[in-house]
C-alpha cells in the first residue's frame, strides 16, 4: 500500500498523548467540529456538531460542567460514562465515532454523546415472506448486532471487531457461536478480513467481492441477507456471519450455491409444504436459465421435437416475423431486462406505470405487429417469472446473465450448444469454493444428510445434523427422537 | 515477461478460434421452424404401367410417391405426388417445387397400397429407419383403394387425411384391439424369427375411414388380412387387452342366446409349447385366454340374475369365443404368417440349431393349436 509522507507522519504521532492543540491541528479545517469551553472549571470539549446529540451533550457536557469548579470536574470525568484515553490514536477515533473528547489540564476522555441515527427497524423490502419474523437488517451495525443478540441469548456468541477502509474506517463484526462454529475458520475469515486494503467499503455486497476465491465469477459466493431470522439459523448452522456498518445486509459463510434457493419461509411452513417450495425453486431455476434458450434450439434445429399440433401454430406465428428465432429471443429478453431496470431504478409509483405499458407492449402489441412470435412471449415471461422465485436477489440477477449466454450458445448450436452451456455452468459451479468449502455442497461432495435439508425440507426430527459444510465440531443440532 | 504475454496473445487467438469455430458451425444446417416443409405423410403405389410421360417400360420397378405437408393453417395440405425409384429421389423432385425445404422429422405415417405391399416394403422402410429425424412411432398402414384420392382427401373429422389417420390409428389402439403397427413394431417383428409383422388396413368409405383389418406378411410381403369384425381375436392371441369391447352374436344353432356385448374387459394370453414337432409330427401349442368384463347388452333365453345360468352363458362366450379364435388361426396358418408370435415360443423350446433348420412358416402352418378360452363376468350392469 502507497502511503504519503504526511501519512506515515500521522502514524507516528498517533501513539502520543493527546492534547487539545495535537486535536486541533488534526481536525483542521472541520468546520462543523465544535470546541466547548467550560470557563468555571477550565474543562475543553471537543465534538462533531452533527454527531452528537442534544440530549446526551446536556447529560454528559453541559449539566456537570457548565457551574462545576475544577475539583468537582475532576471528580466527575473519573466515573462513568467517561473514560480516559492514553493515545492521540485513540482520540481519534473516539471523535470521528461521535464521541465528545474532554481535555482537563492535561488528560484526556471520551463521552459518548452520539445521537442515534438511521431508520428504525422496518421489514426487509428485498426479501419478504409471509409466516414468519417481520424484521429486518438497518444500516446501523449496532442495531443490527442487537438484533441478533436478541434472538441468541448465549455467552457463546462471540463477535470479533474490525474496521475496514483505510479512509472509511468501516465496523466489521464478525459473529460465531463458540464451539458450533470452526474456529480454524473464524482465524481464516479474521485474517481475510484483516488483510483487506481498500479506501472505503460501503456496503456488505461490495465487501463480500473483497473477500471473494472467485472474484471473476458470475455467481455470487457469500449468502447475503436482510433476515434476522436467517442469520440466526445460519449462526446456529455453524458458521460465520459477518456484520459490516452501513448496510442492511449481513453475509454469512461458508456458503453453498443451494443456500441462494432456501427461504426462512421454508421452515416456517408444515415440511410438506416446504419441500414441495424448495422443488419449485429449483424448477424455476432450470426454467430461467434453460426456457429461451430451449425455444431457440428448437425452432432453430429440432423441429422433431415439437409436438404436431403445436408445430403448426408456432409456424403460423413464426411465419410473420422477419427475424431468426436467436435475435428474435436476445430482443424479447433486452426488452424485459430493460423493463425490469426501469422498474427498479423508478419510484414505485411510475414503476406501476412502467408495468402496464410494458404489459400492453410486450404482451400484445410486439406480436401482433410481427415482432416475435407469441410462444416465444410465453417463454420469456416465464423465464423472467422463475427468476424472481430464486428468493436471493443477487442470484437471481447472476442467472439472468447466464440466460443470454445459454440463448446464443443454443442459437448457434441447437440442443448441443444448450448442453455445452449447461456443462460449463456446471464445470464453473464445480471450481467455486467458499471459504475452502466446494460450492457444489451437498452434490459434490455428496452428502445425503445435507440433501434431506437442501433439495428437499426434511421434517424437523430428520434434521439432526448441522451442515456438513461448516465443519461444526458439534455437529448434532436436533436430539429429539421422532 | 515477454513469454508471458506471448502465452497470453496466444490464449487470447485460441479463444478468438474457437468463438468463430463455434459461430461459423451450425448455421448450415440450421432448419428453421417457419422455412422447412415437414411431411406427414407418404403414400407409396405402385407405378402403374401407364402413368408418367416416360415410356412404359420405364416404370416397371417404379414407386409412385405421394407426399403431404400440412400448411399452417391446420385444415390444409400440400399434396405431391411423383414417380419414382426410391422416396429420397421423390423428395428432391419436391423439393424443386416447393417453396420451403421439406424433411422428414414430423412424418407421422407411411401408407402402402395393396398393391406395392404385395411385393415387399422393407426397402422403403429402411430408408425412413436411416434417418434420424424419423421416430419409431410412425404408423405404418396398408390402404385398400385410390391412395392419392384418400391423401388429397379432407374428411368431416379431423380434416386432412394425414391428421385423421393418426388419430385414429391413435384411438383405436388405445382401445387395445389393434396392435400397434408403426416402424419400430415392424422392424421388430421383421428383424425376429418366430414372429411376422402385422399393419391396420384402412379404407375409405363414404364420409370417412374405417379401419378394415388387420394386414398379414411374410416377411415383408403382404398375404392377406384378418377382416375387421375378427380383430379383436386377433389381438386376444397376439397379447394381453386392456379395456376391449366385444360383441358377440351367437349363430343360432348351438346357443340359447342370439347376442350380446362384453364391455371394457381385459384379456391375457398364456402361450404353451406341448410338442415342438419333427419330422412327420406336427408342433403342438395351447393359447389360453382369460376373459374379465361386464356385460351390458344381452338378448337371449338366459336369466342373468341366477348365478348358475350366468356360467352357463360364460361358457357359451368362452365356445364363441374360441370357435373365432381357431377361425382367426386357420387364416393364419393358411396364410403361412404367424403374426401372433408363436414361433417365438416353439424357438425356445428347442435348441437353436434345431430351430435354424426348421422352415417355421411351413411348420406354422400344420402346427395344431388349441385355444382355450377363460371367461369370467364381473358385473351386468345396473338393471336387475
Amino acid at each position: 500500500m502507497d502511503k504519503s509522507g504526511s501519512a506515515e507522519a500521522d502514524a507516528t504521532a498517533l501513539t502520543d498523548r493527546p492534547s487539545l492543540q495535537k486535536i486541533l491541528e488534526h481536525f483542521k479545517d472541520c468546520s462543523d467540529m465544535t470546541r466547548r469551553s467550560f470557563s468555571s472549571c477550565g474543562v475543553e470539549a471537543v465534538y462533531f456538531t452533527f454527531l452528537a446529540g442534544n440530549d446526551e451533550l446536556l447529560r454528559d457536557l453541559v449539566l456537570p460542567f457548565a457551574d462545576a469548579d475544577p475539583q468537582e470536574a475532576a471528580s466527575v470525568l473519573y466515573r462513568p460514562p467517561y473514560c480516559t484515553v492514553e493515545t492521540l490514536g485513540e482520540c481519534i477515533e473516539g471523535i470521528l465515532n461521535g464521541h465528545a473528547a474532554i481535555f482537563l489540564e492535561d488528560r484526556a476522555w471520551l463521552a459518548d454523546v452520539a445521537r442515534s441515527v438511521g431508520r428504525k427497524i422496518e421489514q426487509s423490502e428485498t426479501e419478504t415472506v409471509i409466516a414468519g419474523p417481520h424484521d429486518g437488517f438497518v444500516e446501523n451495525w449496532t442495531e443490527n448486532l442487537a438484533v441478533i443478540r436478541r434472538r441468541l441469548k448465549s455467552a457463546k456468541l462471540k463477535t470479533v471487531m474490525l474496521s475496514v477502509g483505510e479512509v472509511s474506517k468501516t465496523k466489521v463484526v464478525l459473529l460465531y457461536l463458540d464451539g458450533i462454529a470452526n474456529p480454524a475458520l473464524v482465524d481464516r475469515m479474521t485474517r481475510r478480513v484483516e488483510s483487506i486494503e481498500i479506501d472505503g467499503v460501503y456496503d456488505a455486497n461490495m465487501f463480500v467481492q473483497l473477500i471473494d476465491e472467485n472474484p471473476n465469477s458470475v455467481f455470487p459466493q457469500f449468502m447475503t441477507t436482510e433476515r434476522p431470522d436467517a442469520v440466526t439459523s445460519k449462526l446456529l448452522g455453524g458458521r460465520i456471519a459477518c456484520i459490516v456498518d452501513g448496510s442492511p445486509s449481513v453475509f454469512s459463510t461458508p456458503t453453498s450455491f443451494f443456500d441462494f434457493f432456501a427461504s426462512p419461509d421454508d421452515y416456517y411452513q408444515r415440511w410438506l409444504l416446504g419441500t414441495a417450495l424448495r422443488m419449485l425453486r429449483i424448477l424455476g431455476f432450470l426454467i430461467t436459465i434453460c426456457f429461451t434458450a430451449f425455444y431457440v434450439a428448437i425452432t432453430t434445429f429440432h423441429y422433431e421435437m415439437i409436438p404436431h399440433t403445436m408445430l403448426l401454430n408456432l409456424t403460423e406465428s413464426r411465419s410473420k416475423v422477419p427475424f431468426p428465432p436467436l435475435i428474435e429471443a436476445l430482443l424479447m429478453e433486452t426488452t424485459i431486462e430493460l423493463l425490469r431496470e426501469a422498474g427498479a431504478r423508478l419510484p414505485t409509483k411510475i414503476g406501476q406505470t412502467i408495468g402496464i405499458v410494458g404489459g400492453i407492449v410486450i404482451g400484445q402489441a410486439a406480436v401482433q405487429a410481427g415482432f416475435t412470435s407469441n410462444i416465444l412471449i410465453i417463454a420469456v415471461a416465464t423465464s423472467a417469472i422463475a427468476s424472481f422465485v430464486i428468493p436471493s436477489y443477487i442470484m437471481s440477477a447472476s442467472l439472468r446473465l447466464i440466460r443470454f449466454g445459454l440463448i446464443i450458445l443454443a442459437g448457434i448450436l441447437g440442443n448441443l450448444g444448450l448442453m455445452m452451456g449447461i456443462a460449463l455452468v456446471i464445470i464453473q459451479l464445480a471450481g467455486i469454493t467458499n471459504l475452502g468449502a466446494s460450492y457444489l455442497t451437498p452434490v459434490a461432495p455428496a452428502n445425503l444428510a445435507d440433501a434431506i435439508d437442501t433439495f428437499v425440507r426434511g421434517p424437523f426430527y430428520a434434521l439432526r445434523k448441522r451442515p456438513s459444510i461448516a465443519q461444526s465440531p458439534n455437529p448434532v443440532k436436533v436430539k429429539m427422537k421422532k | 515477461m515477454r513469454s508471458r504475454a506471448a502465452g497470453k496473445l496466444s490464449r487470447f487467438l485460441a479463444l478468438l478460434l474457437a468463438l468463430l469455430m463455434l459461430m461459423m458451425t451450425g448455421c448450415s444446417d440450421q432448419r428453421i421452424i417457419e422455412k422447412i416443409g415437414f411431411i406427414r405423410t407418404i403414400g407409396l403405389q405402385a407405378a402403374a404401367e401407364d402413368e408418367g410421360e416416360e415410356e412404359e417400360e420405364e416404370n416397371t420397378g417404379k414407386i409412385k410417391v405421394t407426399i403431404s405437408i400440412p400448411k399452417t393453417k391446420e385444415q390444409d395440405v400440400i399434396v405431391y405426388s411423383t414417380v419414382s425409384k426410391t422416396i429420397r429421389q421423390a423428395i428432391k423432385v419436391f423439393d424443386l417445387q416447393n417453396d420451403r425445404k421439406i424433411v422428414n422429422g414430423q412424418l407421422r405415417q407411411i401408407v402402402f397400397d395393396t398393391a406395392l405391399s404385395r411385393k415387399g416394403i422393407w426397402k422403403y422402410l429402411d430408408t425412413l429407419m436411416r434417418d434420424g429425424s424419423v421416430g419409431n412411432r410412425v404408423h405404418v398402414v396398408i390402404a385398400e383403394g385410390d391412395l392419392n384420392h384418400m391423401l388429397s382427401r379432407n374428411f368431416e373429422q379431423s380434416g386432412p387425411a394425414g391428421e385423421y389417420i393418426d388419430n385414429l390409428l391413435r384411438t383405436e389402439r388405445r382401445m387395445g384391439d389393434v396392435p400397434d403397427s408403426n416402424l419400430y413394431t415392424f422392424l421388430r417383428d421383421y428383424k425376429d424369427d418366430g414372429i411376422e409383422p402385422s399393419a391396420s388396413i384402412l379404407k375409405e368409405t363414404g364420409n370417412s375411414l374405417i379401419v378394415n383389418g388387420i394386414a398379414l406378411f411374410q416377411e415383408d410381403r403382404y398375404v392377406g388380412k384378418i377382416d375387421a369384425e375378427e380383430k379383436i381375436y386377433f389381438g386376444m392371441l397376439l397379447g394381453n387387452i386392456r379395456a376391449g369391447d366385444m360383441f358377440l352374436d351367437y349363430p343360432d344353432k348351438d346357443f340359447v342366446s342370439e347376442d350380446s356385448t362384453l364391455m371394457r374387459f381385459n384379456s391375457s394370453r398364456k402361450l404353451k409349447v406341448l410338442s415342438v414337432g419333427g419330422g412327420a409330427q406336427p408342433p403342438k401349442e395351447k393359447i389360453s385366454l382369460k376373459l374379465t368384463g361386464t356385460l351390458l347388452e344381452y338378448n337371449g333365453g338366459l336369466d342373468l340374475e341366477s348365478t348358475a345360468e350366468r356360467h352357463q352363458l360364460e361358457d357359451e362366450i368362452e365356445k364363441f369365443v374360441q370357435l373365432k379364435c381357431e377361425a382367426v388361426l386357420a387364416t393364419m396358418k393358411e396364410l403361412k404368417s404367424d403374426a401372433i408370435g408363436v414361433g417365438q415360443h416353439v424357438r425356445n423350446a428347442m435348441p437353436y440349431a434345431a430351430w435354424k433348420r426348421l422352415d417355421w412358416p411351413e411348420e406354422f402352418a400344420r402346427s395344431q393349436i388349441e385355444v382355450h378360452v377363460d371367461v369370467h363376468i364381473k358385473s351386468f350392469g345396473k338393471l336387475q
